[in-house]
Protein backbone atom coordinates (compact mmCIF):
# COMPACT_ATOMS: atom_id res chain seq x y z
CA UNK A 1 0.00 0.00 0.00
CA UNK A 2 1.89 3.76 -1.03
CA UNK A 3 1.57 6.05 0.84
CA UNK A 4 -1.23 8.54 -0.19
CA UNK A 5 -0.04 11.76 1.15
CA UNK A 6 3.99 12.35 1.26
CA UNK A 7 5.13 12.56 4.89
CA UNK A 8 8.73 12.18 4.24
CA UNK A 9 10.05 12.84 7.81
CA UNK A 10 8.39 10.54 9.38
CA UNK A 11 8.26 7.68 6.93
CA UNK A 12 12.22 8.07 6.85
CA UNK A 13 11.89 7.32 10.92
CA UNK A 14 9.60 4.56 10.29
CA UNK A 15 12.31 2.97 7.63
CA UNK A 16 15.38 3.39 10.17
CA UNK A 17 13.06 2.02 12.94
CA UNK A 18 11.84 -1.22 10.82
CA UNK A 19 15.34 -1.40 9.60
CA UNK A 20 17.11 -1.22 12.92
CA UNK A 21 14.53 -3.96 14.32
CA UNK A 22 15.39 -6.19 11.21
CA UNK A 23 19.31 -5.86 11.60
CA UNK A 24 18.87 -6.97 15.59
CA UNK A 25 17.12 -10.34 14.72
CA UNK A 26 19.01 -11.10 12.05
CA UNK A 27 22.23 -9.97 13.84
CA UNK A 28 20.71 -12.77 16.80
CA UNK A 29 20.06 -14.84 14.22
CA UNK A 30 23.03 -15.21 12.22
CA UNK A 31 25.30 -14.96 15.53
CA UNK A 32 23.06 -18.22 17.11
CA UNK A 33 23.94 -20.10 13.84
CA UNK A 34 27.01 -19.28 13.98
CA UNK A 35 27.76 -20.29 17.32
CA UNK A 36 26.19 -23.74 16.59
CA UNK A 37 28.24 -24.02 12.81
CA UNK A 38 31.55 -22.89 13.99
CA UNK A 39 31.27 -24.76 17.42
CA UNK A 40 30.07 -27.96 16.18
CA UNK A 41 32.58 -28.42 13.10
CA UNK A 42 35.54 -29.32 15.12
CA UNK A 43 33.92 -32.64 15.86
CA UNK A 44 31.92 -33.36 12.34
CA UNK A 45 35.40 -32.51 10.90
CA UNK A 46 37.49 -34.33 13.61
CA UNK A 47 38.87 -37.46 12.24
CA UNK A 48 39.05 -39.67 14.79
CA UNK A 49 35.91 -40.09 16.45
CA UNK A 50 33.02 -41.23 14.99
CA UNK A 51 29.68 -39.10 16.16
CA UNK A 52 27.54 -42.17 14.97
CA UNK A 53 28.41 -45.07 16.53
CA UNK A 54 26.77 -46.26 19.91
CA UNK A 55 30.10 -46.01 22.07
CA UNK A 56 29.66 -42.79 24.46
CA UNK A 57 32.72 -42.61 26.60
CA UNK A 58 34.85 -39.07 26.62
CA UNK A 59 37.71 -40.49 28.93
CA UNK A 60 38.18 -42.64 26.02
CA UNK A 61 37.78 -40.11 23.11
CA UNK A 62 34.74 -42.27 22.07
CA UNK A 63 31.75 -39.62 21.64
CA UNK A 64 28.89 -41.85 19.48
CA UNK A 65 25.33 -40.14 19.11
CA UNK A 66 23.40 -42.90 17.88
CA UNK A 67 21.87 -43.73 21.33
CA UNK A 68 20.71 -40.23 22.13
CA UNK A 69 19.34 -39.38 19.04
CA UNK A 70 17.66 -42.86 19.21
CA UNK A 71 16.67 -42.12 22.38
CA UNK A 72 14.93 -38.84 21.05
CA UNK A 73 13.42 -40.18 18.11
CA UNK A 74 11.90 -43.14 20.20
CA UNK A 75 10.39 -41.03 22.88
CA UNK A 76 8.62 -38.77 20.42
CA UNK A 77 7.22 -42.10 18.43
CA UNK A 78 6.23 -43.54 21.52
CA UNK A 79 4.47 -40.20 22.52
CA UNK A 80 2.96 -38.68 19.53
CA UNK A 81 0.22 -41.25 19.19
CA UNK A 82 -0.92 -41.29 22.56
CA UNK A 83 -1.27 -37.49 22.62
CA UNK A 84 -3.38 -38.40 19.68
CA UNK A 85 -5.80 -40.94 20.90
CA UNK A 86 -6.24 -38.60 23.86
CA UNK A 87 -6.45 -34.98 22.40
CA UNK A 88 -8.83 -35.85 19.49
CA UNK A 89 -11.81 -36.89 21.66
CA UNK A 90 -10.48 -35.08 24.21
CA UNK A 91 -11.75 -31.72 21.06
CA UNK A 92 -14.57 -33.84 20.06
CA UNK A 93 -15.96 -33.88 23.71
CA UNK A 94 -15.52 -30.26 24.41
CA UNK A 95 -16.98 -28.83 20.78
CA UNK A 96 -19.63 -31.66 20.45
CA UNK A 97 -20.89 -32.34 23.54
CA UNK A 98 -20.13 -29.70 26.61
CA UNK A 99 -22.37 -27.10 25.66
CA UNK A 100 -22.36 -23.37 26.79
CA UNK A 101 -20.61 -22.03 29.70
CA UNK A 102 -19.17 -25.54 30.65
CA UNK A 103 -17.18 -25.60 27.04
CA UNK A 104 -16.44 -22.26 27.93
CA UNK A 105 -14.72 -23.52 30.92
CA UNK A 106 -12.81 -26.48 29.18
CA UNK A 107 -11.66 -24.63 26.69
CA UNK A 108 -10.10 -21.97 29.00
CA UNK A 109 -8.61 -25.16 31.26
CA UNK A 110 -7.13 -26.60 28.14
CA UNK A 111 -5.54 -23.72 27.31
CA UNK A 112 -4.35 -23.05 30.79
CA UNK A 113 -2.97 -26.54 30.68
CA UNK A 114 -1.06 -26.38 27.46
CA UNK A 115 0.76 -23.10 28.73
CA UNK A 116 1.46 -24.35 31.86
CA UNK A 117 5.75 -24.99 32.61
CA UNK A 118 6.65 -27.96 31.61
CA UNK A 119 9.16 -28.19 34.38
CA UNK A 120 6.27 -28.33 37.04
CA UNK A 121 4.85 -31.10 35.34
CA UNK A 122 8.15 -32.55 34.85
CA UNK A 123 8.23 -32.03 39.00
CA UNK A 124 4.67 -34.27 39.48
CA UNK A 125 6.27 -36.79 36.90
CA UNK A 126 9.02 -36.94 39.53
CA UNK A 127 6.97 -37.03 43.06
CA UNK A 128 4.16 -39.54 42.31
CA UNK A 129 3.21 -39.71 38.47
CA UNK A 130 6.17 -41.85 37.36
CA UNK A 131 5.29 -44.66 40.48
CA UNK A 132 1.84 -44.57 39.74
CA UNK A 133 2.61 -45.62 36.04
CA UNK A 134 5.18 -47.92 36.99
CA UNK A 135 2.51 -49.29 38.80
CA UNK A 136 -0.59 -49.21 37.27
CA UNK A 137 0.32 -49.16 33.74
CA UNK A 138 3.86 -50.19 32.99
CA UNK A 139 3.56 -53.20 35.15
CA UNK A 140 0.59 -54.56 34.18
CA UNK A 141 1.76 -54.60 30.46
CA UNK A 142 5.46 -56.47 31.17
CA UNK A 143 2.81 -58.75 33.17
CA UNK A 144 0.16 -59.95 30.33
CA UNK A 145 2.50 -58.64 27.04
CA UNK A 146 5.43 -59.64 27.55
CA UNK A 147 5.55 -61.63 24.39
CA UNK A 148 5.45 -58.15 22.95
CA UNK A 149 9.28 -57.01 22.64
CA UNK A 150 8.41 -53.73 24.06
CA UNK A 151 7.03 -54.45 26.73
CA UNK A 152 9.60 -57.85 27.68
CA UNK A 153 11.36 -56.48 30.42
CA UNK A 154 10.30 -55.39 33.98
CA UNK A 155 10.27 -51.94 35.13
CA UNK A 156 13.05 -51.96 37.53
CA UNK A 157 12.46 -47.76 38.65
CA UNK A 158 10.01 -45.43 37.91
CA UNK A 159 12.06 -43.76 35.49
CA UNK A 160 12.76 -45.03 31.95
CA UNK A 161 12.17 -44.23 28.65
CA UNK A 162 8.54 -45.51 28.45
CA UNK A 163 7.69 -43.05 31.85
CA UNK A 164 9.27 -40.23 29.75
CA UNK A 165 7.21 -40.55 27.00
CA UNK A 166 3.97 -40.90 28.76
CA UNK A 167 4.41 -37.78 30.88
CA UNK A 168 5.83 -36.00 27.75
CA UNK A 169 2.74 -37.02 26.23
CA UNK A 170 0.37 -35.69 29.60
CA UNK A 171 2.15 -32.80 29.00
CA UNK A 172 1.50 -32.43 25.56
CA UNK A 173 -2.47 -33.10 25.61
CA UNK A 174 -3.69 -29.75 26.24
CA UNK A 175 -1.12 -28.37 23.44
CA UNK A 176 -2.09 -30.74 20.66
CA UNK A 177 -6.08 -30.31 21.83
CA UNK A 178 -5.72 -26.83 21.47
CA UNK A 179 -4.28 -26.96 17.82
CA UNK A 180 -6.67 -29.61 16.89
CA UNK A 181 -9.82 -27.62 18.00
CA UNK A 182 -9.00 -24.22 16.50
CA UNK A 183 -8.90 -26.11 13.46
CA UNK A 184 -11.76 -27.93 13.95
CA UNK A 185 -14.32 -24.97 15.05
CA UNK A 186 -13.24 -23.35 11.74
CA UNK A 187 -15.44 -25.79 9.80
CA UNK A 188 -18.12 -23.86 8.21
CA UNK A 189 -21.65 -23.94 9.82
CA UNK A 190 -23.14 -24.61 6.59
CA UNK A 191 -21.41 -27.88 5.98
CA UNK A 192 -22.01 -29.27 9.18
CA UNK A 193 -25.52 -28.36 8.63
CA UNK A 194 -25.12 -30.36 5.38
CA UNK A 195 -24.26 -33.66 7.27
CA UNK A 196 -26.84 -33.20 10.16
CA UNK A 197 -29.66 -33.00 7.27
CA UNK A 198 -28.62 -36.17 6.01
CA UNK A 199 -29.99 -37.68 8.54
CA UNK A 200 -26.30 -38.67 10.27
CA UNK A 201 -25.37 -39.01 13.82
CA UNK A 202 -23.60 -36.71 15.88
CA UNK A 203 -20.39 -39.28 16.38
CA UNK A 204 -20.73 -40.06 12.18
CA UNK A 205 -20.90 -35.80 12.01
CA UNK A 206 -17.84 -35.73 14.23
CA UNK A 207 -15.83 -38.39 12.03
CA UNK A 208 -16.81 -36.46 8.68
CA UNK A 209 -15.42 -33.02 10.64
CA UNK A 210 -12.19 -34.90 11.48
CA UNK A 211 -11.37 -36.30 8.02
CA UNK A 212 -12.13 -32.52 7.02
CA UNK A 213 -9.36 -30.99 9.08
CA UNK A 214 -6.53 -33.76 8.15
CA UNK A 215 -3.86 -31.37 7.21
CA UNK A 216 -4.29 -29.30 10.58
CA UNK A 217 -4.50 -32.52 12.35
CA UNK A 218 -0.76 -33.48 10.55
CA UNK A 219 0.01 -30.40 10.80
CA UNK A 220 -0.63 -30.62 15.36
CA UNK A 221 1.45 -33.75 14.69
CA UNK A 222 4.52 -32.09 13.35
CA UNK A 223 4.18 -29.31 15.67
CA UNK A 224 3.62 -31.37 18.88
CA UNK A 225 6.67 -33.61 17.59
CA UNK A 226 9.14 -30.88 17.47
CA UNK A 227 7.94 -29.83 20.92
CA UNK A 228 8.62 -33.01 22.10
CA UNK A 229 11.82 -33.74 21.17
CA UNK A 230 13.51 -30.54 22.04
CA UNK A 231 11.38 -30.36 25.40
CA UNK A 232 14.40 -30.67 28.08
CA UNK A 233 13.64 -30.77 31.31
CA UNK A 234 10.93 -33.80 31.50
CA UNK A 235 13.21 -36.00 29.57
CA UNK A 236 16.13 -35.51 32.09
CA UNK A 237 14.36 -36.07 35.10
CA UNK A 238 12.34 -39.25 33.98
CA UNK A 239 14.13 -40.94 31.29
CA UNK A 240 17.03 -42.43 33.54
CA UNK A 241 19.64 -41.38 31.53
CA UNK A 242 21.71 -44.49 31.07
CA UNK A 243 23.69 -44.98 27.58
CA UNK A 244 21.59 -47.96 26.66
CA UNK A 245 19.86 -49.00 23.65
CA UNK A 246 17.14 -51.54 24.06
CA UNK A 247 13.76 -52.65 22.43
CA UNK A 248 12.13 -52.60 25.65
CA UNK A 249 10.45 -49.47 26.60
CA UNK A 250 10.75 -49.62 30.05
CA UNK A 251 14.95 -49.42 30.49
CA UNK A 252 16.68 -46.30 31.20
CA UNK A 253 17.66 -44.40 28.14
CA UNK A 254 19.31 -41.11 27.03
CA UNK A 255 18.21 -38.39 24.61
CA UNK A 256 19.86 -35.62 23.29
CA UNK A 257 18.50 -32.91 25.49
CA UNK A 258 19.36 -35.08 28.38
CA UNK A 259 23.04 -35.47 27.14
CA UNK A 260 23.45 -32.06 26.82
CA UNK A 261 22.12 -31.17 30.38
CA UNK A 262 24.11 -34.10 32.22
CA UNK A 263 27.46 -33.37 30.11
CA UNK A 264 27.63 -29.62 29.73
CA UNK A 265 29.23 -29.13 33.24
CA UNK A 266 32.03 -31.35 31.61
CA UNK A 267 33.20 -29.85 28.56
CA UNK A 268 36.26 -28.43 30.23
CA UNK A 269 37.29 -31.47 31.18
CA UNK A 270 37.28 -33.77 28.04
CA UNK A 271 38.65 -31.59 24.34
CA UNK A 272 35.97 -32.62 22.36
CA UNK A 273 33.06 -32.89 24.35
CA UNK A 274 31.90 -29.22 24.17
CA UNK A 275 31.77 -29.92 19.90
CA UNK A 276 29.92 -32.47 20.02
CA UNK A 277 27.33 -31.80 22.31
CA UNK A 278 27.12 -28.32 19.65
CA UNK A 279 27.28 -31.45 17.33
CA UNK A 280 23.75 -32.95 19.45
CA UNK A 281 22.42 -29.42 19.62
CA UNK A 282 22.30 -28.90 16.06
CA UNK A 283 20.79 -32.33 15.26
CA UNK A 284 18.31 -31.71 17.27
CA UNK A 285 18.01 -28.04 15.64
CA UNK A 286 17.74 -29.01 12.38
CA UNK A 287 15.28 -31.87 12.81
CA UNK A 288 12.75 -29.42 14.78
CA UNK A 289 13.38 -26.69 12.05
CA UNK A 290 12.44 -28.99 9.47
CA UNK A 291 9.21 -30.17 11.28
CA UNK A 292 8.03 -26.16 12.08
CA UNK A 293 8.58 -25.80 8.29
CA UNK A 294 6.72 -28.75 7.06
CA UNK A 295 4.13 -27.64 9.81
CA UNK A 296 3.76 -23.98 8.74
CA UNK A 297 3.61 -25.28 5.50
CA UNK A 298 0.27 -27.24 6.18
CA UNK A 299 -1.15 -25.15 7.84
CA UNK A 300 -0.69 -22.51 4.80
CA UNK A 301 -2.81 -24.89 2.42
CA UNK A 302 -5.12 -25.87 5.38
CA UNK A 303 -6.00 -21.59 5.25
CA UNK A 304 -6.61 -21.93 1.61
CA UNK A 305 -8.60 -24.80 1.92
CA UNK A 306 -10.66 -23.09 4.53
CA UNK A 307 -10.55 -19.37 2.52
CA UNK A 308 -11.41 -20.94 -0.93
CA UNK B 1 -34.24 -54.17 15.49
CA UNK B 2 -31.17 -52.36 16.22
CA UNK B 3 -29.00 -51.40 13.38
CA UNK B 4 -25.10 -52.78 12.75
CA UNK B 5 -24.55 -48.46 12.28
CA UNK B 6 -26.54 -47.61 15.56
CA UNK B 7 -24.10 -50.55 17.31
CA UNK B 8 -20.95 -49.10 15.60
CA UNK B 9 -22.10 -45.41 17.02
CA UNK B 10 -22.79 -46.73 20.52
CA UNK B 11 -19.29 -47.62 20.39
CA UNK B 12 -17.88 -44.86 19.52
CA UNK B 13 -19.71 -42.60 21.36
CA UNK B 14 -18.59 -44.73 24.52
CA UNK B 15 -14.94 -44.68 23.13
CA UNK B 16 -14.81 -41.20 22.36
CA UNK B 17 -16.49 -40.94 26.65
CA UNK B 18 -13.63 -43.00 28.03
CA UNK B 19 -10.73 -41.50 26.35
CA UNK B 20 -11.85 -37.75 27.46
CA UNK B 21 -12.80 -38.50 30.43
CA UNK B 22 -9.27 -39.93 31.30
CA UNK B 23 -7.58 -36.73 29.36
CA UNK B 24 -9.65 -34.71 31.91
CA UNK B 25 -9.20 -36.49 34.81
CA UNK B 26 -5.31 -36.26 33.98
CA UNK B 27 -5.20 -32.74 33.52
CA UNK B 28 -7.37 -31.89 36.31
CA UNK B 29 -4.90 -34.18 38.16
CA UNK B 30 -2.53 -32.05 37.74
CA UNK B 31 -3.99 -28.77 38.85
CA UNK B 32 -4.84 -30.60 42.21
CA UNK B 33 -1.87 -32.11 43.15
CA UNK B 34 -0.14 -28.79 42.86
CA UNK B 35 -2.77 -27.02 44.60
CA UNK B 36 -3.01 -29.76 47.46
CA UNK B 37 0.80 -30.42 48.03
CA UNK B 38 1.61 -26.67 47.45
CA UNK B 39 -0.96 -25.28 49.89
CA UNK B 40 0.93 -27.73 52.28
CA UNK B 41 4.21 -26.40 52.03
CA UNK B 42 2.81 -22.96 51.55
CA UNK B 43 0.58 -23.14 55.20
CA UNK B 44 3.63 -24.56 56.63
CA UNK B 45 6.19 -21.69 55.69
CA UNK B 46 3.49 -18.63 55.46
CA UNK B 47 4.84 -15.12 54.08
CA UNK B 48 8.40 -16.79 54.38
CA UNK B 49 7.79 -18.64 51.23
CA UNK B 50 8.38 -15.29 49.33
CA UNK B 51 10.87 -14.30 50.99
CA UNK B 52 12.75 -16.79 52.35
CA UNK B 53 15.62 -19.08 50.88
CA UNK B 54 15.59 -22.66 50.16
CA UNK B 55 16.17 -25.15 53.07
CA UNK B 56 19.41 -26.84 53.40
CA UNK B 57 19.75 -30.67 53.20
CA UNK B 58 20.45 -30.74 56.66
CA UNK B 59 17.03 -29.50 57.72
CA UNK B 60 14.42 -31.73 59.05
CA UNK B 61 11.34 -29.72 57.75
CA UNK B 62 10.68 -28.55 54.40
CA UNK B 63 11.31 -24.74 56.00
CA UNK B 64 12.46 -22.13 53.90
CA UNK B 65 11.13 -19.59 50.42
CA UNK B 66 11.76 -19.23 47.01
CA UNK B 67 12.53 -15.08 47.53
CA UNK B 68 15.86 -14.88 45.28
CA UNK B 69 14.67 -17.18 42.55
CA UNK B 70 11.30 -15.32 42.48
CA UNK B 71 12.98 -12.11 42.28
CA UNK B 72 15.47 -13.36 39.62
CA UNK B 73 12.48 -14.92 37.41
CA UNK B 74 10.78 -11.67 37.41
CA UNK B 75 13.88 -9.66 36.77
CA UNK B 76 14.83 -11.77 33.64
CA UNK B 77 11.99 -11.99 32.32
CA UNK B 78 10.48 -8.80 32.42
CA UNK B 79 13.99 -7.33 31.09
CA UNK B 80 13.46 -9.74 28.01
CA UNK B 81 9.69 -8.69 27.05
CA UNK B 82 11.31 -5.20 27.57
CA UNK B 83 13.03 -5.34 24.57
CA UNK B 84 10.96 -7.71 22.63
CA UNK B 85 7.83 -5.51 22.59
CA UNK B 86 8.91 -2.86 20.78
CA UNK B 87 10.68 -5.04 18.46
CA UNK B 88 7.66 -7.07 18.26
CA UNK B 89 5.55 -4.18 17.72
CA UNK B 90 7.23 -2.67 14.83
CA UNK B 91 8.11 -5.70 12.87
CA UNK B 92 4.86 -7.18 13.92
CA UNK B 93 3.09 -4.13 12.31
CA UNK B 94 6.05 -4.27 9.32
CA UNK B 95 5.25 -8.03 8.28
CA UNK B 96 1.78 -7.33 8.05
CA UNK B 97 1.99 -3.62 6.40
CA UNK B 98 3.85 -5.15 3.57
CA UNK B 99 2.52 -8.44 3.20
CA UNK B 100 2.87 -10.38 -0.08
CA UNK B 101 6.34 -9.12 -0.41
CA UNK B 102 9.87 -11.18 -1.24
CA UNK B 103 11.58 -9.42 2.28
CA UNK B 104 8.90 -9.44 4.20
CA UNK B 105 9.14 -13.06 3.89
CA UNK B 106 12.71 -13.46 4.28
CA UNK B 107 12.27 -11.87 7.62
CA UNK B 108 9.39 -13.96 8.22
CA UNK B 109 11.56 -17.12 7.98
CA UNK B 110 14.34 -15.97 9.76
CA UNK B 111 11.50 -15.58 12.68
CA UNK B 112 10.29 -18.69 12.23
CA UNK B 113 14.04 -20.22 11.89
CA UNK B 114 14.47 -18.97 15.96
CA UNK B 115 11.25 -20.48 16.75
CA UNK B 116 12.11 -23.85 15.97
CA UNK B 117 15.80 -23.28 18.22
CA UNK B 118 15.55 -26.24 20.99
CA UNK B 119 15.70 -24.20 24.30
CA UNK B 120 18.17 -26.14 25.51
CA UNK B 121 19.91 -25.01 22.33
CA UNK B 122 20.02 -21.31 23.17
CA UNK B 123 21.25 -22.35 26.65
CA UNK B 124 24.25 -23.46 24.83
CA UNK B 125 24.64 -20.64 22.48
CA UNK B 126 24.44 -17.53 25.03
CA UNK B 127 26.59 -19.45 27.42
CA UNK B 128 29.40 -19.73 24.62
CA UNK B 129 28.57 -15.83 23.48
CA UNK B 130 27.92 -14.25 27.02
CA UNK B 131 29.01 -16.35 29.77
CA UNK B 132 32.42 -17.44 28.80
CA UNK B 133 33.30 -13.73 28.16
CA UNK B 134 31.87 -12.18 30.95
CA UNK B 135 33.53 -15.14 33.23
CA UNK B 136 30.30 -15.48 34.61
CA UNK B 137 26.88 -16.26 35.07
CA UNK B 138 23.79 -13.61 35.15
CA UNK B 139 21.35 -12.01 35.21
CA UNK B 140 22.06 -10.00 31.95
CA UNK B 141 22.79 -13.69 30.24
CA UNK B 142 19.54 -14.79 31.74
CA UNK B 143 17.39 -11.97 30.42
CA UNK B 144 19.10 -12.63 26.50
CA UNK B 145 18.45 -16.48 26.97
CA UNK B 146 14.75 -15.62 27.48
CA UNK B 147 14.82 -12.51 24.79
CA UNK B 148 15.54 -15.16 22.29
CA UNK B 149 12.75 -17.43 23.56
CA UNK B 150 10.62 -14.12 23.81
CA UNK B 151 10.99 -12.47 20.21
CA UNK B 152 9.60 -15.17 18.09
CA UNK B 153 5.94 -15.94 20.57
CA UNK B 154 5.53 -12.47 20.74
CA UNK B 155 6.07 -11.00 17.27
CA UNK B 156 3.89 -14.21 16.36
CA UNK B 157 0.80 -13.04 18.59
CA UNK B 158 1.74 -9.28 17.72
CA UNK B 159 1.00 -10.33 13.88
CA UNK B 160 -2.11 -12.06 14.59
CA UNK B 161 -3.46 -8.99 16.54
CA UNK B 162 -2.60 -6.65 13.61
CA UNK B 163 -3.96 -8.45 10.68
CA UNK B 164 -6.94 -8.45 13.24
CA UNK B 165 -7.84 -4.80 12.33
CA UNK B 166 -10.29 -4.07 9.58
CA UNK B 167 -8.84 -2.58 6.95
CA UNK B 168 -11.27 0.16 6.49
CA UNK B 169 -9.37 1.78 9.68
CA UNK B 170 -5.91 1.55 8.28
CA UNK B 171 -7.72 3.37 5.02
CA UNK B 172 -9.27 6.19 7.21
CA UNK B 173 -6.26 6.41 9.06
CA UNK B 174 -4.27 6.80 5.38
CA UNK B 175 -7.03 8.92 3.94
CA UNK B 176 -6.38 11.58 6.71
CA UNK B 177 -2.68 11.81 5.38
CA UNK B 178 -1.16 10.09 8.15
CA UNK B 179 2.45 7.96 7.09
CA UNK B 180 3.07 4.60 8.38
CA UNK B 181 4.49 5.46 11.43
CA UNK B 182 1.15 7.76 12.36
CA UNK B 183 -1.24 5.30 11.26
CA UNK B 184 0.94 2.73 13.86
CA UNK B 185 1.07 5.07 16.93
CA UNK B 186 -1.88 6.64 15.97
CA UNK B 187 -4.37 4.52 15.00
CA UNK B 188 -2.94 0.75 14.82
CA UNK B 189 -2.11 0.86 18.50
CA UNK B 190 -5.21 2.37 19.96
CA UNK B 191 -6.80 -0.20 18.45
CA UNK B 192 -5.04 -3.24 19.27
CA UNK B 193 -4.13 -1.91 22.63
CA UNK B 194 -5.81 -4.99 25.08
CA UNK B 195 -4.96 -7.17 22.01
CA UNK B 196 -1.28 -6.29 22.41
CA UNK B 197 -1.48 -5.89 26.43
CA UNK B 198 -3.25 -9.83 26.58
CA UNK B 199 -0.54 -11.11 23.88
CA UNK B 200 2.21 -9.45 25.88
CA UNK B 201 1.20 -11.13 29.36
CA UNK B 202 0.65 -14.22 27.99
CA UNK B 203 4.19 -14.31 26.25
CA UNK B 204 5.51 -13.05 29.83
CA UNK B 205 3.77 -16.30 31.35
CA UNK B 206 5.22 -18.90 28.83
CA UNK B 207 8.41 -16.91 29.11
CA UNK B 208 9.05 -16.99 32.76
CA UNK B 209 7.92 -21.21 32.55
CA UNK B 210 11.21 -21.90 30.49
CA UNK B 211 13.36 -23.61 32.17
CA UNK B 212 16.15 -25.30 29.82
CA UNK B 213 17.30 -21.62 28.11
CA UNK B 214 18.30 -20.48 31.42
CA UNK B 215 19.69 -23.29 32.72
CA UNK B 216 23.18 -22.62 31.95
CA UNK B 217 23.74 -18.89 31.56
CA UNK B 218 21.17 -17.43 35.15
CA UNK B 219 23.74 -19.32 37.69
CA UNK B 220 22.57 -20.90 40.67
CA UNK B 221 22.45 -18.29 43.60
CA UNK B 222 19.70 -19.84 45.37
CA UNK B 223 20.52 -17.79 48.95
CA UNK B 224 20.94 -14.93 48.33
CA UNK B 225 19.38 -11.31 46.16
CA UNK B 226 21.84 -10.18 43.71
CA UNK B 227 19.56 -7.36 41.20
CA UNK B 228 22.87 -6.29 39.79
CA UNK B 229 22.73 -7.59 35.71
CA UNK B 230 26.30 -8.98 35.88
CA UNK B 231 25.84 -11.31 39.16
CA UNK B 232 24.65 -14.78 38.62
CA UNK B 233 20.77 -15.26 40.12
CA UNK B 234 18.74 -18.22 39.72
CA UNK B 235 14.61 -18.08 38.45
CA UNK B 236 11.84 -20.47 40.15
CA UNK B 237 12.35 -22.68 37.42
CA UNK B 238 16.07 -23.43 37.99
CA UNK B 239 15.25 -23.52 41.55
CA UNK B 240 12.51 -26.74 40.91
CA UNK B 241 14.84 -28.39 38.82
CA UNK B 242 17.32 -28.01 41.37
CA UNK B 243 15.46 -29.20 43.96
CA UNK B 244 13.79 -32.12 42.02
CA UNK B 245 17.28 -33.50 41.09
CA UNK B 246 18.42 -33.58 45.00
CA UNK B 247 18.51 -36.33 46.44
CA UNK B 248 17.65 -34.94 50.21
CA UNK B 249 14.01 -35.43 51.02
CA UNK B 250 13.34 -31.88 52.47
CA UNK B 251 14.81 -30.36 49.63
CA UNK B 252 12.77 -32.37 46.89
CA UNK B 253 10.02 -31.89 49.52
CA UNK B 254 10.27 -27.95 49.54
CA UNK B 255 10.08 -28.28 45.58
CA UNK B 256 6.45 -28.14 45.84
CA UNK B 257 6.52 -24.66 47.38
CA UNK B 258 7.91 -23.56 44.69
CA UNK B 259 6.19 -25.37 42.26
CA UNK B 260 3.12 -23.64 43.64
CA UNK B 261 4.47 -20.05 43.23
CA UNK B 262 5.42 -20.46 40.13
CA UNK B 263 1.70 -21.94 39.56
CA UNK B 264 0.21 -19.03 41.03
CA UNK B 265 2.37 -16.43 38.87
CA UNK B 266 1.46 -18.38 35.61
CA UNK B 267 -2.30 -18.07 36.39
CA UNK B 268 -2.16 -14.65 37.38
CA UNK B 269 -0.79 -13.77 34.02
CA UNK B 270 -2.94 -16.18 32.45
CA UNK B 271 -6.64 -14.82 34.06
CA UNK B 272 -4.90 -11.19 32.84
CA UNK B 273 -4.35 -11.84 29.58
CA UNK B 274 -7.48 -13.52 29.12
CA UNK B 275 -9.46 -10.33 31.13
CA UNK B 276 -8.03 -7.78 29.08
CA UNK B 277 -8.88 -9.27 25.89
CA UNK B 278 -12.51 -9.39 27.29
CA UNK B 279 -12.92 -5.58 26.84
CA UNK B 280 -11.72 -5.59 23.38
CA UNK B 281 -13.07 -3.19 21.37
Amino acid sequence: MPDLVPGRNSSTLYNVLVGLNIFFVLTILLLTLYVLISKSSTSIFAVNISLFSNKWSPENGEYGLLIPLVGSLLVSTLAIPIVLIFSIPLVIAIVEYARGSLSRILDVIVDLTAGLPTIIIAYIGLAFLSNWLKNWVEEPLNRFLNFIPLFSCKPLAGQNIGTAALILAISTVPFTTALIREAYKMIPRSLVEALYSIGLYKEEVAYMKISMIKPAIVSAILFSTSRVLTETTIVSLLAGNQFVMSSCIFTPMITIPSLIVNNYGYSTIYPLLDSVLFTSALILYTISLALNFAGLYLNKKLEVIAGG
Amino acid sequence: MVSLRFIKVLAIRLTLAILSIISLAVILLIHVSILVNGLRIALLNGFNLLTGTPPLPTESMPLGGVGPSLVGSLLTSGLAILISTPVSIILGFFLVEHRGSRFVGLVRAAFQSLYGLPTITISLIVYTLLVIPMRTQSLLAGSISLLIVALPMELTYFENVFSSIPLTYKEAGYSIGLGRLGLLTRVVLGISKSGLASALTLTLARVMGETAPVLFTIGNALTSYHTSLFQPSSTITTLIFMLASSPFQVQFDFAWGAVLTLYLVYLFLFTASKLVRGVEL
